[in-house]
């Protein structure tokens, strides 16, 4: 994989970096940095992870060490409570807070990747899994389809993984929804199957 | 009526103020061409930090307080420990005491080097950000991230992790580094240092504005090291106080537009200034070597009341930062044990510490189950606010003849030299000018 200046090149599998966002004490919104707890905690192999509690300029730093970085962070789009969103980013989807500028308490990707061009730093390749939220009441639960949806998350992580290193994953092509994670990657028989129709609905 | 006009009324009310840690605004109204009324308003909920910690054991109060800042945990974590440890009697040995001292550099350097690049430069070069200062001077802008990413490294090792650390407790650490570990770090400290000096000769070549008001700089002091941790308090006034007179000497006020409490000298009223100008001036003799060069040699004569030029003395904090880890990092042996023992106990203490921002005062009562009884907290953007205020009152009447836009500019950049946290001190800023048009 080139570097920044297009010299080294290393072999192996695309390394991936799995960030955790969201907020630890506000309901749902903490589903992002659960799951990677428990991938950290499972001990899966293959892969970094990262708590990002930092602010996004800590992303700067992750990009050097990555080929590929899937966010996982729960997400508000309308659908139901627990659906998950596999998309690659930068999306039109995906509207930033446009903080950055106001305060460093705000800076997020789109200020991170604004100063990556900005510094001609590589960008990784950039996927988001969302988990849609159910309610971000402080100090409250996970609400059940949420929680339910992180467990299944975690559960076919593995398959996720593979998934992402292939280039030529329909992964990558665009928004995918899995209304209940049942009917996706609990479904799946083999890592292929993840990404059949049958099992997303294109968003 | 006409903007800017005699006789008549203006009001500039700076919606976001931008580049600071957290949230706020500012309110100036001028009448006939004089300046009538300044507010920096804060609007940011009250976060009840002190509340929260009411009936927790004060084991619990180093992971709680880190929580008040993402940018300066350590600060928090340190003056509660000092403070705790004043209460219960406890006395942590040299080893310990070191530590701290390293850990407080990582905060330091990772802080400065985020206000300095990112949050300030740009007002000086006139960018409206750190992305377009990027654009044209992305060597300044890389030595900035990755002076903060060094910062962040001697933080993760010693805390346990950058943000939030969890390794500091009352008595020591959780877990004491391993000095193979540490001088792992020594390379990237050295070329640290090396790029803080040449963040001295950036900034010392800035464009600064003429402003020198007659300050009052508050500071923490100790007879042989440049203040971090310990002991006294000391100000240009000629005060020399014990931590446990602070709040005598110092009164917190409630202001109706602000959810931050002002603080001034109890006796007099007046604001104060804390922070690492204040800091510098206090202290000049005991920084180290290098640091002491690089700010006599940057041209400015210090003791200096610009301000403005705040942004010289952070980045001669940055190089003393940056040799004092390395000293540190030298010097270091692993303790036989991380933390000492003690006997919990009824007690009430308090310290102060030097955050990056300033001064920053914490008092504890605990009772002999080591429960929080009460808990005291005055951060140094709190302190600040009042003197901020003062300040713009004396800035802003060159401007007032000017567009909203530049007296918005003006405003901004002044607060900004003080690297508010906001989010400490309650969180941005809103300019609201009324000109009564």
């Amino acid at each position: 994989m080139a570097s920044r200046n297009g010299e080294k090149v290393r072999s192996g599998p695309p390394r991936l970096l799995v960030v955790g966002c969201g907020g630890a004490l506000a309901g749902d919104d903490n589903v992002g940095l659960e799951i990677v707890h428990r991938l950290q905690a499972r001990g899966d192999g293959g892969c970094e992870f990262l708590v990002l509690a930092g602010g996004g300029l800590d992303l700067l730093y992750a990009f050097e060490k990555s080929e590929i970085v899937l966010f996982v962070d729960a997400v508000q789009s309308g659908a139901p409570a627990g659906t998950v969103h596999l998309l690659p980013l930068p999306s039109p989807e995906v509207v930033p807070r446009g903080m950055g500028r106001v305060s460093s308490h705000g800076w997020g990707l789109v200020e991170t990747l604004r100063l990556a061009h900005s510094l001609a730093i590589r960008v990784p390749r950039l996927m988001l899994l969302g988990v849609e939220l159910g309610s971000v009441t402080p100090g409250a639960p996970r609400t059940p389809r949420v929680e339910a949806a992180l467990e299944a998350v975690v559960e076919c992580f593995p398959e996720l993984q593979l998934a992402l290193r292939d280039s030529e994953s329909p992964l990558w092509s665009g928004h995918h929804s899995y209304e209940t994670l049942s009917h996706g990657f609990a479904r799946m028989d083999t890592e292929q199957e993840l990404l059949t129709k049958k099992a997303c609905t294109k968003g | 009526m006409a903007n800017g006009a005699e006789g008549f009324e203006k009001t500039v009310k700076i919606e976001c103020l931008t580049r600071v840690e957290g949230e706020g605004g500012i309110y100036v109204r001028a009448e006939g061409g004089e300046l009538r009324d300044v507010k920096l308003n804060i609007f940011e909920p009250p976060r009840f930090f002190e509340a929260f910690l009411r009936g927790r054991h004060f084991q619990e109060v180093p992971d709680i307080v880190a929580r008040i800042c993402g940018i300066c945990p350590v600060a928090y974590q340190m003056s509660a420990v000092h403070a705790l440890e004043a209460a219960l009697g406890v006395r942590p040995g040299a080893e310990i005491r070191m530590l701290r001292r390293l850990l407080y550099c990582g905060e330091w350097i990772e802080s400065h080097a985020l206000h300095i690049y990112l949050l300030n430069a740009p007002d000086y070069l006139g960018y409206e950000s750190a992305v377009a200062l990027a654009a044209d001077h992305p060597k300044e802008v890389e030595r900035g991230l990755r002076l903060k990413k060094i910062g962040n490294e001697l933080l993760d090792l010693l805390g346990g992790r950058a943000t939030h650390p969890v390794s500091v407790c009352v008595g020591g650490f959780y877990k004491a580094p391993k000095r193979k570990d540490l001088e792992k770090l020594r390379d990237d400290l050295v070329w640290a240092l090396d790029a803080a000096q040449e963040t001295v000769s950036f900034v010392a070549g800035l464009k600064f504005p003429e402003f020198a008001p007659d300050y009052e700089f508050v500071s923490v002091a100790h007879p042989a090291e440049y203040p971090m941790n310990e002991r006294r308090i000391i100000s240009s006034s000629g005060l020399n106080i014990d931590p446990a007179e602070f709040e005598q000497v110092f009164l917190e006020e409630h202001v109706a537009h602000s959810t931050a409490l002002h603080s001034v000298r109890a006796d007099r009223g007046s604001s104060y200034f804390v922070g690492p100008l204040a800091r510098l001036n206090l202290n000049f003799d005991k920084l180290l070597p290098r640091a002491q060069a690089a700010a006599r040699s940057c041209g400015i004569a210090w003791p200096c009341h610009n301000p403005f030029m705040g942004i010289v003395a952070r980045a001669v904090e940055l190089v003393h930062a940056c040799e004092e880890a390395l000293a540190l990092i030298d010097a270091y042996q692993e303790p036989a044990r991380s933390r000492v023992d003690f006997r919990v106990q009824a007690g009430e203490g308090c310290a102060a510490t030097e955050a990056p921002r300033g001064l920053l005062y914490h008092r504890y009562r605990i009772n002999d189950q080591g429960l929080v009884e009460a808990a005291k907290i005055i951060p140094p953007t709190a302190q600040n606010m009042r003197r901020i205020e003062d300040d713009l009152r004396q800035f802003l009447p060159g401007f007032l003849a000017q567009p909203e836009s530049e007296i918005a500019r003006a405003s901004e950049n002044l607060v900004r030299c003080y690297d508010p946290c906001i989010s400490c001190s309650t969180h941005f800023l809103k300019l609201k000018l009324d000109r009564g048009d």
